[in-house]
């Protein structure tokens, strides 16, 4: 990938050897993050390497819009631009909620794809192409970029491919025990039940992230003994800390409110109101 | 009859009355950072290079035989890597006796997704056997045979007939009143009332293979014992079993593979799935697969003799306990020991002069019976019924039944009421059954629930090291699991205590390589108790031996004899007691003097001042290794108050306090979280948890964490937390701290008194789990 002429919304600001650095190195070892790890991995999962022009559909949740961006025609290319473009026309037909095409190198927007076709031969002919399926997002502050699988869920890529381990998996996925929550663009959410593929641009957030930037909650769940067998913990600092960004100066019922969703089997519940209204009283809220 | 007695038994010459660590409040759990900040690595959390991944086969029938399984569509899936059969693993069954049974096979994958699609083309050719859910059905002349290999003739598991003091007849004639009641717990058809783990981390091992020696990661409760028998499951020697625990999600007395079959028969897949592939290998249940086993369900019919003031005359009881469908558990915990805690409880724990209690355990298709914090929900809930049955019958305070039938009131039983009493105000708000209603409407009901505390060191099979390193930092070796309840933090401090140095001195780290010591699993009932006596022992001894060291490097020093008696530390300091100006830090005296590694202080010719780590360590034979019969002298009293109302059948718990005597508190903080832990847990088991089996079936329905319905933070009122140290404890049990576990209590027993509100409220005793529909047809509602 000719990453010089990417701008560094799209590229990130590290370089794919500092990535993989950040996200090979797991305790798992099934290192992540190009396309040949992927497939040298050899956890099962067929991956597709595109060495072509793609044009790459990104639906977003549901209601939202479906975004086309096209890339370059490589050198290599196997996959005629005809195809590509029949096979995208007839999703835009079918999901019908196309509205902008959206340029993937300069992000510039076009109403139709002839449009956004013309720009990007006439702009960024001969520029390297990308992959299917890939998903740029922060998390914990650090910009990624990912070929994801269709069917991978947010918690599994962040547990398997990029080591972080927090969220973890109480309920077994079906969404009852808000273990496995995480910030992603300022609100909690169950990392369970949501794809890895819609979170391109997304930031996400942790409890790596918040314990690594000092957030008083960790000092306050550690202090008020908000945790026992401690494997619920994390997702309730993440679930707490997107309620104090949200209300710097809750009440005790909206902390238990905002909490309902974790569940804590060890039920360390009475605790945590008193953690978090002492940090919203630390933060200078209450 | 209660034949021993307990008096106040003075402290001895050695035992402390001053506490510098121990009991001190403020103090942060090593666990915290690490489970705070996402760095605590439970077994859910190890990823190996190349590891693969394991799941086993889960039978859709409640019973059921494998005829055959034809693996070949599973064996060509992409990225599958081995499939195992029971035709391949002895250890392996090929009948099931409940749904969901883990039997059978197990696939072998690069990714677990792969697992679960490959599980789906076994072929599997089931032959489909009778099957009863309920264990009144199980024992009616022509029900299906669960176990016909162990009980030909019927559903009988174990019957056992107890007998104390004199002929119950004899004390029937003497009562002024007989009731009659049945009570239930856990034991009504459909699944009613039957209780789960629920526990937060699903099992998960890793196995690899080192040439011979197998490394397991587990989620394991009790390592101690759990290594022997994974062992001998395995065929190799206990010594080639590696086993690495660590952090463990709340596992409430499941994860134990030393009983529970899908545990250990997990380990043998997945330890033949590593030595086939040649790769580390990762074998996880899925929610659906942790409910796996269950708690004994009770159906009791009653018959009490009491006198009009309370006293209780003559005891009867005839139990029916749901065995589950297991030989181990039926065989050594649901019917010997657990039907046998009827006796021991009201023998023991009570001066009834007349008892005679007859038990059966009966098999049923349902899962392996187990420890469900704790095996003794059924005999809690027992007793706990009947001083409230007692009580409500004779218009009397259950508080005055409690004292006039306990077997030893004084100090414990009547301290913890006179304190949980005053905290609820019970005097102001006691009154009859059904008789008051709130001005919003709802009843109001207040409840009593008594008996002994648990939880001494009965098992003494601990065994633990220390080193003090050359830093004078102090590290503590036995393996354990966390489960929760601060168990390292709270063995560090009476180390420390004893040891004579700062807490923030010690460190004792998780997953430690196992072939140090032993710690017994802190979550099995007797942690505290038999795991305080090691580390107890170890500090006194490392005390004595770095004070040997300490004299030598004195003595050189100061050019003049200084024994070791006339030394003392305190804060890490080492002094001269009768001059302390004169000190030495910890790694000056392990600095040695004329010493030789190995060869003992003061030899002539050793090197000076070689610094050398002092190591101490205490064996299991060391602190005992005895088993008590007694039951403890210390005393819980707990109390709560409900609104139920009558339009809706919705029951509120407003407030409940729990008042325990501990003997010794060690860590606060840590004993409060198992009060109020506790009691919000077990709001559950009151109010909401319950297995719903499809009759037809047998299948169960709610097997996950939407339907099987767990304590939420907006479901519980709040929870006052009373602790008492009146320190009576026989120190032959209870250990010179005199101390006591408080981690099952709560959970065991706030249900009940749940329970005995509600009754105080409507008037009516209903059955747990107490759901808005028996509370609205006994009001007469629908």
């Amino acid at each position: 990938m000719n990453k010089d002429k990417i701008p560094k919304n799209q590229s990130g600001e590290i370089s794919r050897r500092e990535f993989l650095k950040d996200a090979g190195l797991v305790v798992g070892g099934a290192a992540i993050g190009s396309t040949i790890l992927l497939a040298a991995c050899g956890d099962g999962e067929v991956t597709t390497t595109v060495p072509g022009p793609t044009q790459t559909v990104t639906t977003t949740a549901p209601g939202a819009t479906t975004t086309v961006t096209t890339t370059a025609p490589g050198e290599t290319s196997t996959v005629t631009t005809t195809e590509q473009v029949g096979e995208v026309t007839k999703t835009a037909t079918v999901t019908e909620t196309v509205s902008t095409f959206v340029c993937p190198i300069c992000s510039q927007e076009f109403d139709t794809l002839a449009a956004l076709k013309s720009h990007f031969e006439a702009e960024h002919a001969g520029e390297a192409p990308a992959a299917l399926n890939v998903v740029n997002l922060t998390v914990n502050g650090k910009q990624y970029e990912l070929q994801v699988e269709p069917e991978w869920t947010l918690q599994y890529m962040l547990r398997d491919k990029l080591a972080i381990l927090s969220p973890k998996d109480m309920c077994g996925g079906f969404g009852s025990c808000g273990s496995c929550t995480v910030i992603m663009d300022s609100r909690p959410i169950l990392s369970c039940l949501a794809l890895a593929i819609e979170c391109d641009g997304k930031s996400i957030e942790t409890v790596e992230g918040i314990a690594k930037a000092g957030h008083p909650l960790i000092e306050a769940y550690i202090r008020n003994h908000c945790m026992q067998c401690g494997y619920c913990t994390p997702g309730f600092i993440v679930t707490a800390k997107a309620l104090l960004e949200r209300n710097p100066n809750p009440t005790e019922d909206e902390v238990k409110e905002a909490i309902a969703g974790n569940l804590c089997r060890c039920t360390t519940y009475p605790q945590h109101p008193i953690a978090v209204l002492e940090v919203a009283r630390e933060l200078g809220g209450g | 009859m209660a034949e021993h007695t307990y008096e106040d038994i003075p402290l001895g010459p050695d035992e402390r009355t001053e506490f510098n660590v121990v009991g001190r409040r403020g103090i942060l759990r090593y666990d915290g950072y690490p489970k705070a900040s996402g760095e605590a690595m439970f077994t859910r959390d190890v990823y190996l290079p190349g590891m693969l991944y394991a799941r086993v086969l889960a039978s859709p029938y409640p019973h059921a035989k494998i005829k055959s399984i034809d693996t070949s569509k599973a064996k060509a899936y992409p990225g599958v890597e081995a499939v195992i059969t029971y035709e391949d693993l002895e250890v392996i069954s090929d009948t099931a006796y409940y749904e969901g049974e883990l039997i059978g096979a197990a696939v072998c994958a690069d990714t677990d997704q792969i697992c679960v699609e490959a599980l789906k083309l076994l072929d599997v050719e089931w032959e489909e056997l009778p099957f009863v859910i309920d264990q009144e059905e199980a024992l009616k002349p022509g029900a299906p045979l669960v176990r016909p290999d162990l009980s030909p003739d019927n559903n009988i598991a174990l019957a056992g007939h107890f007998e104390a003091g004199d002929d119950v007849e004899k004390g029937f004639k003497e009562a002024d009143l007989i009731i009659e009641d049945t009570i239930k717990w856990g034991s009504g058809s459909g699944g009613e009332g039957i209780i789960a783990h629920g526990g937060a981390e699903p099992w998960s091992c890793v196995t690899k293979w080192d040439g011979d020696i197998l490394t397991l990661w587990i989620s394991e409760q009790k390592g101690a014992w759990a290594q022997p028998k994974i062992a001998a499951v395995l065929g190799i020697p206990i010594s080639k079993l590696n086993m690495r625990m660590g952090y463990l999600g709340y596992s409430g007395g499941h994860h134990h593979s030393n009983y529970l079959k899908p545990f250990y028969k997990g380990v043998a897949f997945a330890s033949r799935a590593a030595k086939i592939t040649h790769r580390p290998v990762k074998l996880q249940f899925s929610r659906r697969d942790e409910f796996n086993s269950i708690d004994m369900g009770l159906l009791c019919h009653v018959k009490v003799g009491v006198k009009n003031d309370g006293t209780v005359t003559a005891l009867q009881k005839e139990n029916i306990i749901n065995g589950g469908s297991d030989p181990v558990l039926a065989y050594n915990w649901a019917a010997t020991p657990l039907m046998s805690a009827h006796m021991e409880w009201f023998s023991g724990e009570t001066k009834i002069p007349c008892i005679l209690i007859n038990s059966t355990s009966v098999w049923t298709d349902t899962p392996q019976t187990f420890a469900v914090r704790c095996e003794l929900n059924h005999a809690a809930f027992a007793f706990g019924t009947v001083f409230d049955i007692v009580a409500n019958e004779l218009g009397m305070d259950s508080t005055e039944v409690a004292l006039k039938n306990a077997a030893r009131p004084e100090p414990s039983l009547k301290e913890c009421l006179e304190d949980g009493k005053k905290a609820i105000g019970w005097d102001e708000k006691w009154h009859a059954p059904g008789t008051k209603k709130l001005p919003n409407g709802k009843y109001h009901g207040i409840g009593l629930y008594w008996s002994h505390e648990w939880g001494v060191g009965k098992t003494r099979t601990a065994s633990a090291a220390v080193r003090i390193c050359v830093d004078g930092s102090v590290e503590m070796v036995g393996s354990a699991s966390d489960v929760g309840v601060a168990p390292n933090t709270t063995y560090a401090m009476i180390l420390a205590e004893e040891l004579g140095v700062r807490f923030e001195d010690v460190s004792f780290p998780y997953y430690q390589d196992p072939y140090g010591f032993r710690c017994m699993g802190p979550g099995g009932s007797v942690g505290l108790g038999t795991n305080s006596l090691p580390w107890e022992e170890c500090g006194k001894r490392a005390k004595e031996a770095l004070l040997e060291r300490a004299a030598l490097v004195l003595s050189e020093g100061l050019a003049k004899e200084v024994k070791a008696e006339e030394l003392d530390i305190r804060d890490s300091v080492i002094y001269i007691k009768e001059e302390p100006a004169t000190t030495l830090s910890v790694p000056d005296a392990l600095r040695g003097t004329k010493c030789k590694i190995g060869k003992g202080l003061g030899e002539p010719g050793a090197k000076i001042g070689d610094p050398t780590d002092l190591q101490v360590c205490v064996s299991a034979g060391d602190t005992g290794g005895r088993t008590f019969e007694h039951l403890p002298a210390y005393y819980q009293a707990h109390f709560c108050e409900v609104e139920v109302d009558p339009e809706t059948g919705h029951v509120e718990v407003t407030n409940i306090v729990n008042t325990s005597d501990v003997g010794k508190i060690i860590y606060p903080e840590s004993c409060e979280g198992q009060q109020y832990g506790g009691s919000t847990m077990t709001w559950g088991r009151a109010i909401t948890e319950e297995f719903v089996y499809d009759p037809t079936t047998g299948v169960q329905l709610n097997g996950n964490f939407l339907d099987y319905k767990m304590t939420t933070i907006l479901d519980c009122g709040p929870v006052e937390c009373i602790l008492k140290e009146t320190r009576v404890g026989d120190p032959e049990e209870t250990g010179s701290y005199r101390l006591i576990g408080i981690g099952e209590d709560m959970a065991t027993t706030v249900n009940t008194c749940i329970s005995n509100a509600v009754c105080n409220a409507i008037g009516k005793r209903l059955t747990q789990p107490i759901t808005p529909d028996k509370v609205l047809k006994a009001l007469g509602k629908i």
